[in-house]
């Protein structure tokens, strides 16, 4: 019923506007190093406080699907991944370019992150209504449970140590409980000034911590540090593979998309690992697995299928649990929410049409990126040439922008540096960026829903653990922290 | 920075972090006739942070028959980069400076001044970089007013010239 309505939604002027532009904007903040899907979603978001909520979260969409894949540009061309989720590109992507088959390598790249983006946006419309109808069953007491379960897989996976990512994750959640307590609103951490009663909006602390971090971070890098010759570029044929090779890529394709699927429904691990593991799985299930990193094209194709293919699949807990996996899906809550529309199974009850029309965006979207990137490729790839301390310093700007927009206000803009100076500590010291953002999103969560859950049990914790899916949510959190410590003190033994 | 001195730093300024804050956390008026109150949280996570910085602290402290270089040679201890901190002191009193002036300057004067002084600080300095960054500074911060601020409907700070 709502699927012919979603199509008419966003078969107008305004979406199909809103993709045209965000797909390729996407597509450059991703091409740059140090730039990210995150950080164009970010930025954007204040962009959309005037639009219709479909034209609003379609460009975001856009964005993610176009940061996502813009990566794989500059893995190829410069041997440096623009974002995380492209590193594994580089590994046969960079040889392949410097060999002479740019075009070619760039051709696979953008082809296979396609159709991983297609499976991703398939699991993400079988998935997420199921799902989101089974979790219309939940109460405050699995709320508050599956919130935990999710932290603690973010604070494990997102660095090397858990105790660093579970200490970011804590930071994260006092830092959110600044201003007025729910339920009484007793005013914590104010120290008596009225700009605190609010706490810190969500923007100008994401943009601080990703956007002005990467500034902070570029002037404190050595100079040599900050450059690199790109290949020599020849262009790729549409649609960059031929019938046989396609059918003979298959099952790397399959198990590709089937790892970025999984891990992408799973908080916390990102699209950073998904091409790394379907890189690994692809090179020991390959006849030749010693020409894996010397430019077999088989590498790019494990890597951009499960990159984009984690895309579709990391919304699935946004938009059916309310729960943010890593730093974009985060954004795209506050996105969400700056649009009145609260993520979770009440999502596609009350606002079914917005959720379809969504599932039909991300469809287009992935299709512009195709074309896009096919057609613009020469473009992105000068994007490269262009100095960076320019794009930095309007980075800033834009920043401060957004940041200003929040609220109209100069607080939200001095919120923005002091978080930025807190990122660059943070990642300086080693400690991961993702469990500080989803502790600061999931924490007022944890509260809310833990004072409820207490206040309708008389102050009782047993009904967490006589709840079968909330004990075992917690379960699986205690299951995973002892796995890890036993994993650790195993390898002290080893190293001993 | 190594694993270790990272770590050590890491530890101790979550310590002093976490007891700071659960001191402050104590001092939350308490209201809750059932279940928690308001301070519950804050001093819990307070509590938490200060026990972890003090066991990252700890495990991060030089052992006897473990000599300096042993623990300095973490796998990656090549990853972290020395620290330009005349670059990065620079960059962060011109956004300070930036974010001062904004209210009382004005957007388009105040990030044209930003722009140009930070294009000084990260690029060349030869004549020719700097017309144009001094261009590239003017033609921007008035595009950047007439887009959000037109274009998108963005409320902007406009200084004390109205």
């Amino acid at each position: 019923m709502y699927w012919l309505d979603a199509l008419s939604a966003v078969l107008t002027i305004e979406p199909l506007l809103a993709i045209a532009i965000g797909v390729p904007i996407g597509m450059i903040f991703g091409a740059i190093p140090g730039l990210s899907a995150t950080m164009a979603v970010a930025l954007c978001l204040p962009l959309t406080f005037t639009m219709a909520p479909v034209t609003a979260l379609v460009l975001l969409l856009a964005l993610y699907i176009g940061g996502v894949s813009g990566g794989l540009v500059s893995a190829i061309m410069i041997g440096i991944p623009g974002t995380p989720s492209s590193i594994a590109t580089t590994f046969d992507g960079r040889p392949m370019a410097l060999k002479g088959e740019g075009g070619r390598a760039l051709g696979l790249a953008i082809f296979y992150s396609f159709v991983g983006g297609l499976f991703g946006i398939a699991v993400l419309i079988l998935l997420a209504p199921p799902l989101a109808r089974f979790a219309l069953k939940f109460g405050t007491f699995e709320y508050f449970s599956v919130s935990v379960f999710a932290l603690t897989l973010v604070a494990g996976l997102a660095g090397k140590s858990l105790l660093k990512g579970v200490l970011a994750a804590l930071l994260g959640i006092l830092i959110a409980a600044t201003g007025f307590a729910p339920t009484d609103g007793i005013p914590r951490f104010t120290f008596g000034n009225p700009q605190f009663d609010a706490g810190y909006a969500l923007l100008p602390v994401l943009l601080g911590m990703f956007a002005v971090n990467e500034i902070l971070d570029y002037a404190a890098r050595p100079p040599e540090s900050r450059v690199s010759p790109p290949a020599e570029f020849t262009r790729p044929r549409f649609p960059g593979v031929r019938m046989v090779e396609f059918i003979a890529s298959l099952p790397n394709v399959v198990r590709s998309a089937a790892i970025g699927i999984g891990v992408g429904l799973l908080p916390g691990i990102g699209s950073s690992a998904s091409n790394l593991l379907a890189y690994a799985a692809a090179r020991s299930s390959s006849k030749e697995p010693e020409s894996f990193g010397t430019g077999n094209p088989a590498g790019i194709v494990s890597s951009e299928t499960a990159n984009n293919a984690n895309v579709g699949s990391a919304m699935v807990p946004l938009m059916a649990l309310g729960i943010p996996g890593d730093s974009v899906t985060a954004m795209l809550l506050g996105g969400l929410m700056i649009h009145g529309l609260q993520p979770g199974p009440l999502l596609f009850t009350n606002n079914g049409l917005i959720v379809h029309a969504l599932f039909v965006a991300l469809l287009i979207a992935n299709l512009a990126m195709l074309l896009v990137a096919f057609f613009g490729i020469r473009f992105f790839v000068r994007i490269l040439a262009v100095p960076k301390p320019y794009l930095l310093a309007l980075v800033m700007v834009t920043c401060v922008i957004g940041a200003y927009a929040t609220g109209n206000r100069m607080f939200d803009v001095y919120t923005l540096l002091a978080f930025g100076g807190l990122g660059l500590l943070l990642t300086r010291l080693g400690f991961p960026l993702p469990p500080f953002i989803l502790g600061f999103i999931l924490g007022p969560l944890i509260e809310v829903n833990l004072r409820s859950a207490l206040m309708s049990s008389r102050g009782s914790f047993v009904p967490f653990l006589e709840r079968p899916f909330s004990a075992m949510f917690l379960g699986l959190a205690a299951a995973y922290i002892v796995l890890v410590m036993v994993r650790k003190v195993r390898l002290m033994r080893r190293a001993a | 920075m190594t694993d270790r001195k990272e770590n050590l730093l890491g530890g101790a300024l979550f310590l002093i972090f976490g007891l700071a804050a659960y001191v402050y956390a104590r001092s939350i008026p308490r209201r809750a006739p059932v279940g928690i109150d308001s301070g519950f949280l804050p001093e819990i996570v307070a509590l938490a942070i200060a026990v972890l910085g003090a066991v990252l602290l700890v495990r991060s402290l030089p052992r006897r028959g473990r000599t300096d270089g042993d623990a300095d040679r973490a796998p990656d201890a090549g990853e972290a980069e020395r620290i330009v901190w005349l670059t990065l002191g620079l960059t962060v009193a011109a956004i300070a400076g930036y974010i001062v002036l904004l209210p009382i300057a004005g957007f388009v004067i105040a990030t044209a001044l930003y722009l140009f002084v930070q294009l000084v600080i990260f690029a060349s300095r030869s004549p020719r970089a700097l017309l144009y960054a001094a261009l590239f500074s003017i033609v921007t911060s008035v595009a950047a007013w007439g887009l959000f601020r037109h274009g998108f409907g963005l409320i902007l700070p406009h200084g004390l010239w109205g």
